[in-house]
């Protein structure tokens, strides 16, 4: 009896543990893009979106990358259904919590992945292509994409290989001319000091001091600082390729008359940048958690009005300033938050502040397992058109909440209610979010329509202070596609070199910025620079030479 | 050859010994019965992947079959040998590595000694239990926990500042010096309580009636535990520092990558921390898995080399 019983605990061990070793049942297979069984009863007829209905429902399950799942199906749920109804479409969207290129590592290595790859960079959509994944896409946008051509224009031609061929298309392409970042100031405090006109970075500092002065702590008696930032993967070599600008170096890199770039570290600027930061470090006026502090702690500080000043992006501020302020503050007034200026070095010609890119922040394939790619080409062409940009943009129609409305004849309008929200920056954007725009882009463009209209809802009502910061940096907005269609290739030494450099540069900027005194920020920054040079800077600056001006040239850009 | 004879029956002695084998096999069937589930899952998960390790010696490329990537031989290994950062990570690695051991390896004994030694039944519980706890918070609180404590603002900042020990807030976590003192302490913090666990067990197994004898002979608290629980337990305090010599390159991965930054990656920058942003994040999985199978080879010889010296010393080994 106790052999028996031991004999039988054996097995059932035994069997738990190659429980999990079964091949993977077909519910657990990626689906292709098929049409399935269920018929629609508007099959065939055009409905009021300009879609042309299919007989079978249109399947299409792409991944997007790194999102949370459970955000992505709250906020798709309405549009889903509505295209399920009226398209007769079924968009089954794809996101891990997971690094997107570990993921699509994974997917290679398995011979498992769904129909369409979205949001890949580009040496990573390049891989695929080289790999055979990746199905061509020319004659598809020929036969099926007018309105891919119409909408995207000469930017199509960006996107061929040397042969001509196109096997990839962006999701964000377009000129998007509205400025980014800037330097800007809490407005009723700089109000207060009488706004003494700025131009120039040290009378930038100079207004941000006296900010300072005349708040020292917040009402929690917290100390106030000028200016901070936070650290992530990102952000210690935003803050210089930002700060940059001001002293007229695009993106970090100074360029010549014969498009040749040189590093910021390489620079006088880069070094005079540098030390134009320390100053607010030595004088207390830097926060000291700038490159310590994540992202959140910064929000705290600045939602519990510690920041004088802020110079990056527009939307942190509004974020975690304005927009938290109007729901927290009840002495809450319109001069809270940060307006945007343009500021520039004396030794600058000008201020590159915001350089734009045209290519899209993202690549989208339609992979080798797709049985069907003249329909997703069919429906990316619907994307991409001003009915399509509309619906997958704004989000569904026709409720209490959406920003437009239409008709079933087709007839679209505004939803004034709504869109008086955007101008008045009372906009619930949580609200938005679950009418399904911006959920479901493939290939969608951020150029302005013919019909005026913009897929960014924000961009269509721009509020006073969005307007005032456009008109205060219009001059700094400038294409830099050429540079930003640069990618590393895989594996070889000049990625390791520029893997290399920023490390270096990050670490270096970081603790000449810190220093207690201007000749240490200097050593520092000199010493940054050695190290950089021995682990191949310059190699890195020729390699985005070259590319840059074979993107020039091949553009008709020079 | 000569022949043995068994049952009476000559054999030479590569049947005796295959004999032997089958005869012990047969006679402790249950046993091997019971052993199948575990050999099967260590051959499943543990050897049958490691045909893995020829991505070391191949530039892979993820989707192309093994065979078809090219062949590059010690390339990989040659490349982190050569790379300008080896002694930064090196160093890191072993400092990092060689403070846990000799403050973080006797930590756990200390505190299994002083438990041991709890008069208060219900007192020793709980703090046994307190003990563990932070074992079971992430990495991630524990960085947010240090921020909050150590930052600028933080808690610990204040207490300097009220007592007039300083002035000025002192920037612990943007510090590089301070980073091998900071990830040390927080090691010991988390792994304090559950590293003594298994120290309380072999206390636990130490024979009653040797502490009997001991107070015979007059030995206080201090002496039964010099000559009678810390000799009880020398064979588990060998295991544990034979295997943690193995991991000596192990200097941790996630609490590097939370608690550093920008202005301390010079000091927090380890061997598996380097390898993730170089091989995994650039798409080199070949040079991950080159460093990888390195941390492995140079691991496993220190075990052996560590379990030899145990051996002569103490008697004592693993293997």
């Amino acid at each position: 009896m106790k052999r028996l019983g031991i004999m039988l605990l054996s097995l059932v061990l035994l069997l738990t543990t190659v429980a999990g070793c079964g091949s993977e049942g077909k519910d657990s297979e990626v689906s292709t893009a098929t049409g399935s069984q269920s018929k629609s009863s508007a099959a065939g007829k055009v409905n009021e979106y300009g879609w042309e209905v299919p007989e079978k429902t249109l399947e299409i399950s792409y991944y997007v990358g790194q999102d949370n799942p459970d955000t992505v199906a709250k906020n798709s749920k309405l549009i889903s259904d509505l295209l399920l109804e009226k398209f007769n479409v079924k968009l089954n969207k794809i996101v891990y919590d997971t690094d997107m290129i570990e993921k699509l590592n994974l997917m290679l290595a398995s011979n498992d992945y769904p129909d369409v790859i979205s949001n890949m960079k580009v040496d990573e959509a390049l891989k695929w292509v080289d790999l055979g994944k990746a199905q061509e896409l020319t004659p598809l946008i020929d036969e099926y994409g007018p309105e891919i051509k119409k909408q995207m224009g000469d930017y199509l031609k960006r996107y061929e290989d040397d042969d001509g061929k196109i096997f990839n298309l962006p999701v964000g392409w377009g000129l998007l001319p509205i400025a980014d970042a800037a330097a800007q100031v809490r407005l009723d405090w700089y109000k207060e000091i009488g706004s003494p006109e700025f131009k120039t970075p040290d009378e930038y500092y100079e207004v941000l001091k006296k900010l300072v002065e005349k708040h020292p702590v917040n009402a929690a008696g917290e100390k106030v600082y000028a200016l901070g930032a936070w650290k992530d993967d990102v952000y210690p070599t935003m803050i210089p390729e930002q700060l940059g600008g001001i002293w007229g170096l695009k993106r970090g890199y100074k360029e010549d008359a014969d498009h040749n770039l040189t590093h910021w570290v390489n620079t006088d600027e880069g070094l005079e940048l540098t030390k134009w930061y320390n100053r607010f470090a030595r004088e207390g006026l830097l926060d000291p958690d700038t490159f310590t502090q994540k992202r959140d702690d910064w929000g705290a500080k600045c939602s519990n009005e510690r920041y004088a000043g802020h110079f990056a992006t527009w939307w942190v501020t509004k974020d975690f300033g304005n927009m938290t302020w109007l729901k927290t503050k009840k002495d809450y007034n319109d001069d809270m938050r940060y307006p945007h200026y343009d500021i520039k070095a004396p030794i600058a010609e000008k201020s590159y502040l915001n350089p734009k890119s045209t290519m899209g922040w993202g690549r989208t394939i339609i992979t080798d397992k797709c049985k069907n790619p003249k329909d997703v080409m069919k429906w990316w062409n619907f994307e991409v058109s001003d009915m399509g940009t509309k619906l997958l943009s704004w989000g569904i129609p026709n409720t209490e909440t959406s920003v437009w409305n239409l008709t079933e004849s087709g007839e679209w309008s505004w939803n004034q209610n709504m869109t008086k929200t955007l101008e008045d920056s009372t906009f619930d954007q949580a609200k938005f979010d679950l009418n399904g725009g911006v959920s479901y882009w493939m290939v969608m463009g951020q150029q302005l329509h013919e019909d005026g209209t913009q897929a960014w809802i924000d961009q269509n009502f721009p509020s006073k202070w969005f307007k005032l910061k456009d008109e205060n940096l219009k001059d700094t907005v400038f294409d830099f596609s050429a540079f930003f269609a640069i990618s590393l290739p895989a594996d070889e030494p000049v990625t390791v070199e520029n893997q290399q450099v920023r490390d270096i540069v990050t670490t270096g900027f970081a603790n000449a910025v810190m220093s207690k005194t201007e000749s240490e920020c200097v050593a520092k920054f000199m010493e940054m620079r050695e190290k950089a040079s021995k682990a191949g800077l310059k190699e890195v600056e020729d390699f985005y030479s070259q590319q840059y001006k074979k993107n020039l040239v091949k553009w008709n850009m020079e | 050859m000569s022949d043995i004879i068994i049952d009476n029956m000559p054999v030479n002695p590569k049947q005796s010994k295959f004999r032997h084998i089958f005869k012990t096999v047969k006679k402790e069937r249950q046993l091997w019965i019971l052993c199948i589930p575990l050999v099967a899952w260590v051959a499943t998960f543990a050897y049958y992947p490691m045909y893995g390790i020829i991505i070391a010696f191949i530039k892979y490329v993820p989707g192309k079959p093994f065979l078809d990537c090219q062949w590059v031989g010690l390339k990989y290994f040659q490349q982190f040998f050569e790379s300008p950062d080896l002694f930064l990570i090196l160093r890191n690695t072993l400092a990092i590595s060689g403070l846990d051991l000799l403050f973080g390896f006797p930590a756990p004994i200390l505190l299994a000694i002083l438990i041991n030694e709890l008069a208060f039944k219900r007192f020793k519980k709980f703090a046994q239990t307190v003990s563990y706890m932070p074992h079971f918070v992430s990495w991630v609180v524990v960085s947010s926990i240090m921020f909050t404590t150590l930052g600028t603002d933080g808690v610990f900042n204040e207490v300097l500042q009220l007592l007039g020990i300083v002035h000025e807030p002192v920037a612990f976590l943007s510090k590089g010096e301070y980073f091998w003192g900071l990830i040390t302490i927080s090691n010991i913090w988390k792994g304090i309580g559950w590293g003594s666990i298994i120290y309380l067990s072999a206390i636990a197994g130490i024979d009653e009636e040797l502490y009997q004898a001991g107070a015979v002979d007059g030995l206080g608290r201090f002496g039964m535990i010099w000559h009678i629980l810390l000799p009880g337990i020398k064979t588990t305090i060998v295991l544990l520092f034979i295997l943690q010599i193995g991991g000596i390159l192990n200097a941790g991965f996630e609490q590097q990558l939370l608690i550093g930054n920008s202005q301390t990656r010079e000091y927090y920058d380890v061997i598996d921390t380097y390898a993730y942003r170089y091989g995994i994040q650039l798409g080199r999985y070949s040079y991950g898995a080159a460093i990888g199978l390195m941390k492995s080879a140079i691991g496993l010889s220190l075990v052996l080399i560590t379990n030899k010296i145990a051996k002569k010393v103490s008697d004592l080994s693993i293997i």
